[in-house]
């Protein structure tokens, strides 16, 4: 301690002349005011800015010349022998310099900013207790940094070694390792692990270029060549371990199965058949959310890799046997979008990259019921393609322009789609809609649906023909449910006025019925679930004791609509329980405490379609536990599908 | 020849040390010990590998193959302790040039267990180092008697001495070696000093090495060498040539040259009974025997390349 303390002291006292220079320099934003373009008005900005220049550039210069002089000056110069024939050991050499100069530097930046402090301190950025310290210690992170890289920089270029060639090489490998398993974070939308990763490779930088100058010291001394080697061997050791830990936690990170998963966030069920996209976090994975095309019966399972996953969802075939997404290609433009089949009937299912890549002009992708066409609008055009070959079927030119576009087929041979201004999400929009007939070509304007409010008219699910369509439009008071006709627009019939949280409360059936629920604020006594006709006549009203309405779930057999009662959170709601609602026969049966229908999203998807009734994916629930499970509606029990947890 | 024993028991020693650069042999397993004590001078040309030989000792430098020792122990592994009782004066000034002398003494005092202070201050003011002057503008000479003074400031067993009066003056080497004699009269400090200053160092060094392309040709006491090397004038008359070359070679003859005036050699194995066996030879005219100073033995020794010449 004694030789550190010792070491320290002697490199400040040499250092001296830094902190005389960051002295003057501070003094000289008090005179900022009198630079000629300088008004009264913006005074205390002109010396603030031209203090934190000045702070910055003696920092940045003051880190880079004495990391470079540390000790490669005395090296070479042959003077570092002065403190080799000291009874010093190497560490009270490299830490008391490495220690003294950080202080140095960081002195110089605190006396170049302490008159502006105290004459315009409140201007300064970090002057509050949140802030400053953090804008402090990544301020003491760069310059240690620097200094680092300085010393490192100095010592391998005094040397004039062929090592030079292999530093650039290793840090070429290492950054590039680094760089990739950084953007495979980013493209997985893991901003926690891109986050965590960089400050860890900041860190491992910082201990391995401070552990081997060390090293360097201790192990070359007075000799430049063996002290470059020492470092490069310790810094690119470490480095390396480093690299490796990472690629090897990054191949753990998405080597995750659906057994991984510990509390889902997002199940996304096919219309028909037993897939299901299920996705949630796994311990140990940061914000990673492993995801997968999940069977729900025999639990064959397809890892859903895309990058950019944040914006990709599958879409499926009415069977379920055929999912299609599409994923960034390789190039990493996210204007560039390969199309990916799944044939989910297949023993071993995987995606198959198609031919297609789609441009930056894809606005909205369809696929048909049939999971052999599909269909991409964009500002000048609306394509349809045969999958899975990629090739072209019709291509007509449309004028989008600037505003917003909803597209949906009605069969496999049509397709409609709505165009309207941009405007506030709450606000009612005017709906221009276009048919297209694909084997003639012909485009033609079919229909207007005004006044509808834009988040619902893209919420609310169509009917699984298509032909129908659910949109709230605003009223003096409250909202009014309209059944529409997806073709033309026109309004079949008013379903109900002043229903409340529309986006969990309306739903068809698969054969097209509606089924509308009305919660006791709405209603005034027991919340209601009305059953509608395709025609928007009101076939039966059924009354549920419950002082909450939740969502309206799948069909778990035909006519047979589940409901939650109570409080239903989103995702991370525990509590509440659902009932049974026979809608024909206007029967409940109520399901055990906890048990709560899968929130099925993709809800922003407009033509999403309701499950199969009685299918697979029409039956699956999330237990008191957290649990993905399915309903037995002959044993009235639930299978465990994947044992995930809501979190502790 | 040194064995392992003396090494292992001397202040400073070297045991088979190699040093390579690359491709450049700088010492070639050089075996040699100091005695405590003992001023031990180690001569070569430049390149020879005496600095190299240097650093290893002072563990600066970690040799290529073999051990260099300090108080018997490994120098690389023991630098820091060793360097309690070892004072340094290098080739070349490496105090920071932006210190004073007083500052670097003060940072020096710190470090050591028996420093001297008083005897440093007394030394600079005699030597009339200013002490607030950064030492980079000190003259040449000021910088080797600062470096002297920190040297013998922790009052050391082993002085090391590299090359200490390269590009002083005379009046400066003067001094220098004044002090350092000084010293080695008060203390008995053992020193090793390697030096291109050989009439300066002859009169203190009790033992000499040289050094020849790394290769450690002589290793002896300064006495014994300078007593078996003589450089020899005689003249002859051709009939009794083998006669007198014989004569020659029991002396050792390293270098013969001729002319107009006679012959002179140089023997490295000068002995009474040998000499006047070559001098009662019928053919050899006049002969004289001459000492040899150190300076005339190193050239002889590593001057060129060694052989006789009719």
């Amino acid at each position: 301690m004694r030789g550190f303390l010792a070491v320290a002291q002697r490199e400040v006292v040499e250092r001296r002349m830094w902190l005389v220079a960051a002295v003057v320099a501070g003094l000289i934003p008090l005179a900022g005011h009198l630079l000629p373009w300088v008004s009264a008005d913006n005074a205390v900005d002109a010396r603030v800015t031209l203090a934190l220049v000045l702070a910055s550039s003696l920092l940045v210069a003051g880190s880079l010349l004495l990391g470079i002089s540390m000790i490669g000056t005395e090296l070479g110069e042959r003077r570092l022998g002065f403190h080799f024939a000291r009874p010093l050991s190497a560490a009270a050499i490299w830490w008391g310099k490495l220690t003294a100069s950080f202080l140095v530097v960081m002195l110089v930046g605190v006396l170049v900013l302490l008159p502006t402090a105290l004459v315009s301190g409140r201007e300064l950025p970090g002057r509050n207790a949140d802030d400053g310290p953090l804008l402090a210690g990544l301020v003491a992170v760069f310059v240690l940094l620097v200094l680092l890289v300085g010393h490192a920089l100095s010592v391998a270029g005094r040397s004039r070694s062929w090592l030079l060639t292999s530093d650039l090489v290793a840090a070429l490998l290492i950054g590039a390792i680094v760089w990739a398993v950084a953007m495979r974070f980013w493209f997985a939308d893991s901003a926690t692990l891109f986050t965590r990763l960089v400050e860890s490779t900041a860190f491992a930088v910082l201990v391995g270029l401070a552990v081997a100058g060390w090293v360097q010291v201790a192990v070359g001394r007075t000799d430049a060549r063996r002290g470059h080697r020492a470092l490069s061997a310790t810094l690119w050791g470490t480095l390396g371990v480093f690299a490796l830990a990472i690629v090897g936690y990054a191949a753990w990170v998405f080597s995750a199965t659906p057994s991984s998963l510990g509390r889902l966030s997002e199940v996304m069920t096919a219309p028909g058949g037993s897939w299901t996209l299920v996705s949630g976090s796994s311990a140990g994975r940061g914000d990673f959310a492993p995801t997968f095309l999940l069977d729900t019966q025999s639990g064959r399972w397809l890892r859903f890799e895309v990058r950019a996953r944040w914006w990709v969802a599958p879409m499926f075939s009415a069977d379920g046997r055929t999912a299609v997404w599409l994923q960034q290609t390789e190039g990493g433009r996210r204007d560039q979008q390969q199309v990916l089949v799944a044939d989910l009937s297949a023993s071993q299912p995987r995606a198959v990259a198609t031919s297609l890549v789609l441009s930056e002009d894809a606005w909205q992708v369809r696929l048909s019921r049939s999971g052999r066409r599909l269909a991409v609008i964009g500002e000048k055009n609306l394509s349809v393609y045969s999958l899975p070959d990629g090739g072209l079927v019709r291509a007509v030119r449309v004028d989008v322009g600037s505003g917003r576009v909803g597209l949906r087929f009605l069969g496999e041979d049509e397709l409609v789609y709505g165009v309207w201004a941009k405007g506030d999400w709450l606000n009612p929009v005017d709906v221009v809609l276009r048919r297209l007939d694909i084997p003639s070509g012909r485009l033609e304007e079919s229909g207007k649906l005004n006044g509808a409010r834009y988040r619902d008219f893209v919420v609310l699910p169509g009917d699984p023909r298509g032909e129908l369509l659910l949109a709230f439009h605003p009223r003096e008071e409250g909202l009014e449910l309209v059944l529409h006709d997806a073709r033309t627009g026109a309004a079949r019939a008013s379903l109900l006025s002043q229903p409340d949280k529309p986006l969990a409360r309306a739903a068809f059936l698969f054969d097209g019925r509606i089924v509308v629920g009305e919660s006791p604020a709405v209603t005034g006594g027991p919340a209601r679930v009305h059953l509608f006709d395709r025609e928007g006549r009101v076939v039966r009203t059924i009354a549920l004791e419950t002082d909450e309405l939740g969502r309206i779930g799948s069909e778990v057999a035909p006519g047979v609509s589940t409901v939650s009662l109570g409080r239903d959170e989103y995702w991370g709601g525990r509590n509440g329980h659902a009932v049974l609602v026979n809608v024909d026969q206007g029967s409940i049966q109520n399901l055990p405490e906890g048990y709560l229908p899968v929130p099925v999203s993709g809800w922003w998807s407009p033509g999403r379609v309701p499950a199969e009734p009685g299918g697979a994916c029409a039956r699956l629930f999330r237990s008191p536990e957290g649990a993905l499970v399915r309903y037995e509606p002959t044993t009235g029990g639930f299978t465990t599908i994947l044992a995930t947890r809501w979190p502790s | 020849m040194t064995d392992h024993a003396s090494i292992s028991s001397s202040v400073a020693g070297f045991d088979r040390v190699t040093v390579r650069y690359g491709p450049l042999l700088a010492a070639d397993a050089v075996t040699l010990s100091v005695p405590r004590g003992c001023v031990y001078a180690l001569l070569g040309r430049n390149g020879a590998g005496k600095s190299s030989l240097v650093r290893c000792l002072l563990g600066q430098q970690k040799p290529t193959a073999g051990t260099a020792l300090l108080f018997g122990k490994d120098a690389w592994r023991t630098r820091r302790s060793a360097m309690q009782r070892v004072g340094v004066v290098p080739e070349e000034p490496d105090v920071p040039p932006a210190m004073t002398a007083a500052q670097t003494v003060a940072f020096c005092s710190r470090l050591y267990e028996r420093w001297d202070g008083t005897g440093v201050a007394e030394r600079l003011r005699r030597f009339d180092v200013p002490t607030r002057v950064p030492v980079g503008r000190l003259s040449k000479g000021q910088k080797g008697q600062l470096a002297l003074a920190l040297a013998l400031g922790p009052q050391p067993d082993l002085l090391v001495l590299d090359d200490p009066t390269l590009g002083l003056d005379v009046v400066a080497r003067k001094d220098f070696y004044e002090e350092l004699v000084g010293d080695l009269a008060d203390r008995g400090t053992t020193v090793f000093i390697t030096t291109h200053d050989l009439a300066g160092v002859e009169g203190i060094a009790e033992r000499v090495g040289m050094l020849r392309h790394g290769t450690l040709v002589l290793d002896e006491d300064m006495e014994a060498l300078k007593a078996r090397f003589r450089r020899i004038r005689f003249g002859r008359r051709p009939a009794a040539q083998p006669a007198a070359d014989e004569a020659l070679g029991a002396l050792g003859a390293v270098r013969v040259a001729g002319g107009d005036w006679g012959f002179e050699a140089v023997v490295e194995r000068f002995g009474e009974e040998p000499y006047e066996r070559f001098t009662s030879e019928g053919g050899v005219v006049d002969p004289e025997a001459r000492a040899m100073s150190l300076e005339e033995i190193f050239i002889a020794v590593c001057g060129e390349e060694r052989g006789g010449a009719s």
